[in-house]
């Protein structure tokens, strides 16, 4: 199967007219009529506005007048992220017809940009908790491995990415739902800093850990895209007028120097750890030394507690958004949902303001921890994606338990997972992550790695017929 | 209004929910490891620290 282009190759083609807006979109479109059905990527797909859209595209290029970087670029949105094509379901019957309208900021600048919506993508209930065979919507399977989850819950962004159902995705993270699928359908995902891209427009899964970010081949397509989202909104509190940097300029620079902390999170992952993540991760890290960066053993600050205090975090601001529709109507919730938003009202006031003293000390200490070190890399997940049906079975952790993305999204630091190789056939990934706003030096040191390295040019080999699947 | 932090279905109550929202079986399972999260954010001595919900303007540079 030949690897789909990467968005900045894309971009640059339909700028030099050698490939036609009109050619991508039938690309996207080929790609997602050949893997839909059998992966579960798209609740929604919008071939017809789409190629309308590229027609549009590509006789504004014959004349000169490109929209901007992204001119004629198919790109998919997470089906809890507003778009003027349909409205979203998020994954849940709860939204019956569909809730909000008119685009995202970010859709909206990615838009203006030249970018085109093919469709919404398949994802866990509102982002929450895992799949429910019970209620209509697809469980999203990995391309690699059909028989294995996707991940979540930005499933069907980070699947038509690695299938090339789009040049790029979007997807939110509230405790690692860009990452994880990246990171287990072996593409690239980048969670920005809390506040640089706007939420307005999307569904809140919980309002002060939320952050909607880019899923996409390379490192530098992730710069192309945060390039265009950043920046405040003002019809959003969490956004910042923190300048916003040339991101695809500051992926030039050289690693030299660069001092970047390596926790390898052995002690967080137990058995839980597959063995030949050791061997990858060093591999990874050869590369990064290689490269002239400078790396130093580092122990992130109480993982563990940071990590609870996430999650206590966003289940009560989870519970908060949907009690009303939980109190009424709660059989109509994906199981895991249920379960998950229940949790919630077993933290009280005084725990929920506990849980945000945590972050602050937590936000001081690795900010100390930041002063020693540029960045600080750990594995995105001790292992692979499961199997579906281990996944369904595990009603402890549903399969995120040895994954290590929830620790930053309670602390807002930018973060971004990139591939490292493969594990029982399945890929793994490698976290980066940076001080606030300092996304340019994430995507830097990403970038680099793999300009020295193949692992996200590979593509999952051709699907199997559906028939030979396992049910789910 | 004060709750009995150690009966999940006053809690499930105080929280508007119907008692029935899932089996016995699974609420206990899920207060047990709310029990384990809170252990972990209460070993933190926070005592000090300000609340900053929407922290990012305040850290913005």
């Amino acid at each position: 199967m030949t690897g789909p282009d990467t968005l900045a190759a894309a971009a640059e083609a339909v700028r030099a007219g050698t490939v036609s807006a009109v050619e991508l979109v039938r690309q996207a479109r080929a790609a997602a009529d050949r893997c839909d059905r059998a992966l579960g990527i798209f609740d929604a797909r919008f071939d017809e506005s789409a190629l309308a859209a590229a027609e549009a595209a590509d006789t504004d290029q014959a004349r000169g007048a490109l929209r901007g970087p992204l001119h004629g670029v198919p790109i998919a949105v997470k089906d809890n992220i507003a778009t003027v094509e349909a409205p979203c379901r998020a994954g849940s019957v709860v939204t019956g017809g569909g809730w909000l309208s008119g685009d995202a900021p970010a859709v909206a600048r990615l838009r203006a940009a030249g970018a085109i919506v093919f469709g919404k993508t398949t994802m866990n209930e509102f982002a929450i908790g895992r799949p429910d065979p019970g209620k209509p919507f697809p469980i999203p399977r990995n391309p690699w491995r059909p028989k294995h989850w996707a991940g979540g819950s930005s499933s069907g962004s980070a699947v038509a990415v690695a299938v090339g159902a789009a040049a790029a995705a979007l997807g939110t993270d509230t405790g690692g739902s860009v990452r994880i699928p990246s990171a287990f359908c072996g593409v690239t995902g980048l969670k920005p800093t809390y506040g640089r891209v706007p939420n307005q427009g999307s569904i809140p899964a919980g309002f002060s850990l939320d952050h909607v970010g880019p899923i996409a081949r390379t490192a530098e397509d992730c710069a192309l895209l945060l390039a265009v989202m950043a920046g405040p909104d003002p019809a959003d509190p969490t956004t910042v007028h923190a300048p916003v940097p040339d991101y695809p300029a500051s992926l030039a620079g050289e690693l030299r120097g660069l001092r970047i902390g390596v926790d390898r999170l052995s002690r967080v992952a137990a058995g839980a750890a597959h063995p030949d993540l050791p061997g990858r991760l060093d591999a990874a890290l050869d590369v990064l030394t290689e490269l002239g960066a400078e790396l130093t053993e580092v122990e992130l600050p109480r993982f563990g507690e940071l990590t609870a205090a996430t999650l206590v975090t966003a289940f009560s601001e989870a519970l908060a958004f949907h009690r009303d529709n939980l109190r009424t109507r709660s059989a109509d919730f994906a199981a895991d949902t249920r379960r998950t938003l229940l949790t919630g009202a077993f933290f009280g006031s005084a725990d929920y303001v506990q849980a945000q003293r945590v972050r602050a000390v937590g936000r001081r200490e690795l900010g100390n921890l930041l002063t020693g070190v540029d960045l600080v890399v750990t594995p995105t997940s001790s292992a692979p994606t499961p199997t579906i049906e281990a996944m369904l079975a595990d009603e402890l952790t549903g399969g995120y338990g040895p994954i290590h993305t929830t620790y930053w999204n309670g602390l807002g630091n930018p973060a971004i997972t990139v591939p490292i190789g493969f594990a029982d056939g399945l890929p793994l990934g490698m976290h980066l992550a940076g001080r606030w706003f300092d996304e340019a030096t994430v995507l830097r040191a990403a970038h680099a790695f793999q300009s020295a390295t193949d692992w996200h040019r590979s593509c999952p080999a051709p699907l199997p017929d559906r028939s030979t699947l396992a049910p789910h | 209004m004060s709750h009995d932090q150690s009966d999940p279905a006053r809690l499930l109550a105080a929280a508007g929910l119907p008692p029935d929202i899932e089996s016995p079986d699974v609420v206990a399972s899920q207060f047990a490891a709310s029990r384990a999260v809170l252990a972990l954010i209460w070993s933190v001595p926070a005592d000090a620290e300000p609340v900053l919900i929407f922290a990012a303007r305040a850290a913005a540079p």
